[in-house]
C-alpha cells in the first residue's frame, strides 16, 4: 500500500486493532518518536556516544 | 583484548595506514563511538557458528567502508558535522576512497576459503558502487515515493546487506546462506533508513534534509499527500529555519499521518524479515533475530503507549 492508500485508509475511521493504533501514533510528541528511533541511526555519528 | 580495540588494532597494521595519520585518527575516532553496526558480521559470524574473533577482520571492512561512506555523506549533505569541515574537501575525499581501499584490503583477509573470498570481495565492491549510486541519486532529492524507495534500496540497504553477508562468509557459511543473510540484510537496511528518516526530521535545529529539500519518508509523505494542511506544510518548509516554523511543520508530520505511515512500513518489512530469516539454516538464529528486534521493539512500545 503506497502513502496516498494508506491515508485514505487511516483518515476513514480504520476499524482494524493495527490501523486503530496507527492512527493514535497521530497524536504522540516529538521526543516519544525521537526516543523510539534513536536506535536506527546510520549516517550520523552522534548517534552514538563516544567513549572518554 | 575488547573487540573494537581489536579492530583499531589490525586496522593500523595495513599497508601505509601507519603512515597516515589522519586516517589513524579517523578510524579510531569512530571505533570509539562503538558503532552498533560494527557489530553486524559478528551477529551474522555467530548465527552460522562461528566465534567473535572470526569476523574481526569483517568487522574491519564494515568499519572502513561505514567511515568512508559517512565522508562522502557528509561532503554531499554539506552536513555540519562532517569532517570536510576541519580536514577540507580534498582530504577528505582522498581519505574516503582510502578507507574504501582499507576495506577491500579486509575482506581479502575475512576467510582462507577462495570461493568464499572472491564472492566476498565481489559482493563487497558492488555494495559500494550501489551505495555511491545511491548517495547520487539521494543528492537529487528524491520526488516521489518510488523515486524515494530506490535511494534507500541502494543508498542504505546495500551496506547492511554486505555486513551480514560478510560476517557469515567469515564464519564459514556456505555461499547459499551467505546470500540469504545478505538479502535479510538488506532489508534491515530500509528498515534503518525509516528510522533514520523519522530521527532526522524531529531534530531541531533543522536537520540539513529540511534545509537541502530532501525528502526524508515523513516529509515527503507530508509534502505529497492530500492531507488538510499539505499547503501550509509546504509553506512552512520554505522558512525551516526558523524554530517555530520547524516545530509546526514537525506537529503536521505527526498527525498527518506521517510518522503513522513509517511506522506501518516498519512494521511491514519487519513481517517479511521474520519470514526471510526463518527460511535461513542458521545454527543459532538469535544474535540475527535480536538486530531486527532492536529495532521493531521500541516501535510496539510506542504503538502501546499510546493505548494508555
Amino acid at each position: 500500500m503506497n502513502m496516498q492508500a494508506f491515508y485514505k485508509q487511516l483518515s476513514n475511521k480504520p476499524s482494524q486493532v493495527h490501523k486503530h493504533r496507527l492512527a493514535n501514533l497521530m497524536l504522540v510528541s516529538r521526543t516519544q518518536i525521537l526516543d523510539t528511533t534513536k536506535a536506527g541511526t546510520w549516517l550520523i555519528w552522534n548517534a552514538e556516544a563516544p567513549i572518554a | 583484548m575488547e573487540i573494537f580495540s581489536q579492530v583499531s588494532e589490525e586496522f593500523s597494521t595495513f599497508p601505509c595506514i601507519g603512515l597516515w595519520k589522519e586516517a589513524q585518527i579517523l578510524f579510531q575516532q569512530a571505533a570509539a563511538r562503538r558503532p552498533e553496526h560494527w557489530l553486524i558480521p559478528v551477529r551474522a559470524c555467530e548465527s552460522v557458528g562461528g566465534s567473535p574473533d572470526q569476523a574481526i577482520a569483517a568487522m574491519v571492512a564494515i568499519g572502513c567502508a561505514h567511515v568512508g561512506i559517512l565522508l562522502v555523506d557528509d561532503m554531499l549533505d554539506g552536513d555540519p558535522r562532517g569532517d570536510f569541515h576541519r580536514i577540507g574537501m580534498p582530504a577528505a575525499a582522498n581519505l574516503a576512497c582510502a578507507f574504501q581501499a582499507a576495506a577491500l584490503h579486509a575482506i581479502s583477509q575475512c576467510t582462507q576459503n577462495q570461493a568464499a573470498k572472491l564472492v566476498a570481495l565481489n559482493r563487497f565492491n558492488e555494495m559500494f558502487l550501489r551505495t555511491a549510486f545511491g548517495q547520487f541519486l539521494d543528492a537529487q532529492a528524491p520526488a516521489d515515493e518510488s523515486a524515494y524507495w530506490t535511494v534507500t534500496q541502494t543508498k542504505s540497504s546495500p551496506f547492511f546487506g554486505a555486513a551480514l553477508q560478510m560476517g557469515a562468509l567469515a564464519g564459514g557459511a556456505t555461499l547459499g546462506t551467505a546470500e540469504q543473510l545478505r538479502e535479510l540484510g538488506c532489508l534491515y537496511g530500509e528498515m534503518i533508513q525509516i528510522h533514520d528518516d523519522m530521527h532526522d526530521s524531529m531534530e531541531s535545529p533543522a536537520n540539513p534534509d529540511w534545509i537541502q529539500g530532501r525528502s526524508p519518508l515523513p516529509i515527503l509523505f507530508a509534502s505529497l499527500v492530500q492531507h488538510p494542511e499539505q499547503k501550509r506544510f509546504l509553506e512552512l518548509r520554505q522558512n525551516i529555519n526558523e524554530i517555530p516554523a520547524l516545530q509546526e511543520a514537525q506537529e503536521i508530520l505527526i498527525h498527518s499521518g506521517a510518522i503513522s505511515y513509517c511506522a506501518d512500513q516498519l512494521i511491514q518489512k519487519f513481517e517479511t524479515a521474520q519470514i526471510l530469516l526463518n527460511d535461513i539454516p542458521l545454527l543459532n538464529p538469535i544474535p540475527v533475530s535480536l538486530l531486527l528486534d532492536a529495532l521493531i521493539t521500541p516501535v510496539y512500545k510506542l504503538l502501546e503507549a499510546t493505548e494508555s
